[in-house]
């Protein structure tokens, strides 16, 4: 325990310290609001990677590898190629570019900028800061229950805690304290999650060997995941079954795709101050996420193998059907003892270095572009944006109070969900086509959001159910209920909302841009000025 | 293939891992590319548009 914490201390005061150096370094409103938009190339790409990954992708997602096995590969192959290479340099470096030409400082201001509306701007601002909560609740709850476990600190304090620690560096010091604990906290994640998959490697006598004594435990599927149509941990799924729809539909398709939306993490390429920083930024983000996902579905399939060898369970039964309590299982039972401080600490980074994203970009939501924007309000803004996020905070911390515990790895897939159906079209199209006009912007993004938020309040059962409000209307917890069991439309329950909410989304973008008066060529221009 | 027993999921095994390296490859060529506007955009907070509308 004194081992504990004393790493803990020492963790604290790097992370202190680089808040001072933020803190320090913060004069005005753009080094709050975009680190000064001179970022290192490293700290950007690791700040980026670190607020992409959280103990969610890392506990959450890594207990859902441990249930479902390899193709959760295919989100990882996705984060690195769609999260990463696509995400920086087919929008970041226009993102960047075109920030610069529109001197904008949040990415809903981005958006209100280049389609000249108070509105896109004002209500990109609400949904982030309504929902972003939610998100960061989540993340706060799994790294308090981790808390709890590992210092036996008691759950609320830790949750109060936490919050403490984070405000005090992100309310201080802006972006700028944000993006260098994150690369220190990234720093730290990668290296401990390379050892853990090396580790669990070796155990198992090598690359090859570890996967086919995967393979060979197909016969040990639980039950209940038979029958869902799941084949195996190497085997995959049947096509089109209940189990295939929610691995593919909602983690590959929703997760994957959705990060490119994300507001938190499209900010950072305007904190640098030319492309070169994004190019080399792809080198360290390619690396750090293949060591973060990669590592983490591969060593949550795998502890299926070591979990049955020492005890004659898989990975599921061993944590009692807590998918989230399988890596923190994994990591005590099986890794050495002081691979397990370390850990704990690694994850510590990795919810910190989100949850601080999560509390600059929803006090920038509420305090620049809600407050100063759409309600038109004077004021210091470094004072109002940290306002914002002291809102953001307490917010955060009464849903951290309130939600259950298993609810980490399902708010992670809805807020990226709600944000690629609410702001992809008009950020891809914004930044790619010159034709989209300001009424389409609106339209697609109220219309995405709508579709995105019925289909999850009465269509995807794992939500609808929880919810309450489509047993309480229409005496079913799905619509998709009311339909021929097997048939097409009863799956829509296990369908992501996206399948539907995005292609509604893109469609109400093209159509009315094509239906609408072309945007003002002057302002065009401006916004293309460095493309 | 790899001890996976679906070549799909050994395929995304080994994209995984091309993707990445692809990534790496990228950093690499295009370490000191710049881009085009370069000088200009260092030049950062000008021409603030004054015309948006709600």
């Amino acid at each position: 325990m004194a081992i504990k914490i004393i790493l803990a201390v020492v963790y604290l005061l790097v992370v202190f310290w680089l808040g001072y150096k933020g803190w320090r370094e913060t004069r005005q409103a753009s080094d709050y609001l975009l680190a000064g938009r001179r970022m290192n190339p490293f700290v950007m790409a690791m700040s980026y990677g670190a607020t992409f990954i959280s103990t969610s992708a890392i506990i959450g997602f890594g207990g859902a590898a441990a249930m479902y096995g390899l193709p959760l590969l295919w989100l990882t192959f996705l984060n690195i190629m769609v999260g990463v290479f696509i995400a920086m340099v087919f929008l970041g470096k226009r993102t960047r570019r075109m920030g610069v030409a529109l001197d904008a400082h949040t990415f809903p201001e981005l958006l209100g900028r280049r389609y000249q509306s108070i509105f896109v701007q004002a209500f990109a601002g609400v949904v982030v800061f309504l929902f972003i909560p939610v998100y960061a609740a989540a993340v706060l709850i799994g790294i308090s229950r981790m808390l709890e476990v590992g210092l036996g600190i008691n759950y609320a304090t830790a949750l109060f805690i936490f919050t403490g620690v984070l405000a005090l560096y992100v309310v201080s010091g802006g972006l700028k304290a944000v993006m260098y604990t994150d690369a220190f906290q990234g720093s730290l994640m990668f290296v401990m999650m390379v050892i853990l998959v090396f580790f669990t490697y070796g155990k198992l006598g090598g690359v090859v060997e570890a996967h086919q004594a995967l393979t060979d435990l197909a016969p040990h599927l639980p039950e209940s995941l038979k029958s869902a149509g799941m084949l195996g941990w190497t085997q995959g799924a049947e096509a089109g079954s209940p189990i295939w729809l929610v691995i593919y539909t909602t983690m590959v398709y929703g997760v994957g795709i959705g990060v490119l939306a994300q507001p938190q993490l499209a900010v950072r390429f305007m904190t640098v101050s030319s492309d070169r920083e994004l190019n080399r930024g792809v080198l360290f983000g390619g690396v750090f996420i293949i060591a973060m996902t990669g590592a983490a579905f591969v060593v949550g399939a795998l502890s299926n193998a070591i979990f049955f060898a020492q005890t004659g369970q898989v990975a599921v039964q061993a944590a009692e059907g807590n998918i989230d309590k399988i890596i923190p299982l994994f990591v005590s039972q099986v890794m050495p003892g002081w691979f397990g401080v370390l850990f704990l600490l690694a994850m510590f980074a990795a919810a910190m270095s989100t949850l601080s994203s999560h509390y600059h970009v929803g006090g920038t939501s509420l305090g620049r572009d809600f407050y100063e924007r759409g309600l038109r309000s004077a004021g210091n803004p470094i004072a109002v944006t940290r306002v914002g996020v002291a809102i953001t905070v307490v917010v955060t911390l009464l849903w951290g109070l309130v939600l259950p515990p298993s609810v980490i790895a399902r708010a992670t897939a809805f807020f990226f969900g709600l944000c690629a159906a609410a702001f992809l079209p008009a950020y891809l199209l914004g930044l790619y086509w010159k034709g989209m006009t300001r009424a389409a912007a609106v339209v697609s993004m109220v219309g995405g959001f709508a579709v995105s938020f019925f289909y999850l309040l009465f269509v995807h059962a794992k939500e609808s159910a929880a919810l309450g409000l489509c047993k309480m209307v229409f005496g079913v917890e799905s619509l998709a209920l009311l339909a021929e069991k097997g048939s097409g439309w009863w799956l829509l329950q296990f369908t992501d909302p996206n399948i539907i909410a995005l292609p509604v989304s893109f469609i109400l973008a093209v159509a009315v841009s094509l239906a609408t008066a072309k945007p003002d060529q002057t302002h065009i221009e401006r916004c293309w000025r460095h493309l | 293939m790899l001890g996976i027993a679906s070549t799909e999921l050994a395929w995304a095994y080994i994209l995984c891992i091309l993707a990445s390296l692809l990534c790496v490859v990228y950093g690499i060529v295009k370490w000191n590319d710049t881009g085009v506007y370069s000088d200009e955009l260092r030049d950062l907070d000008d021409d603030t548009p004054q015309n948006d509308r709600a």
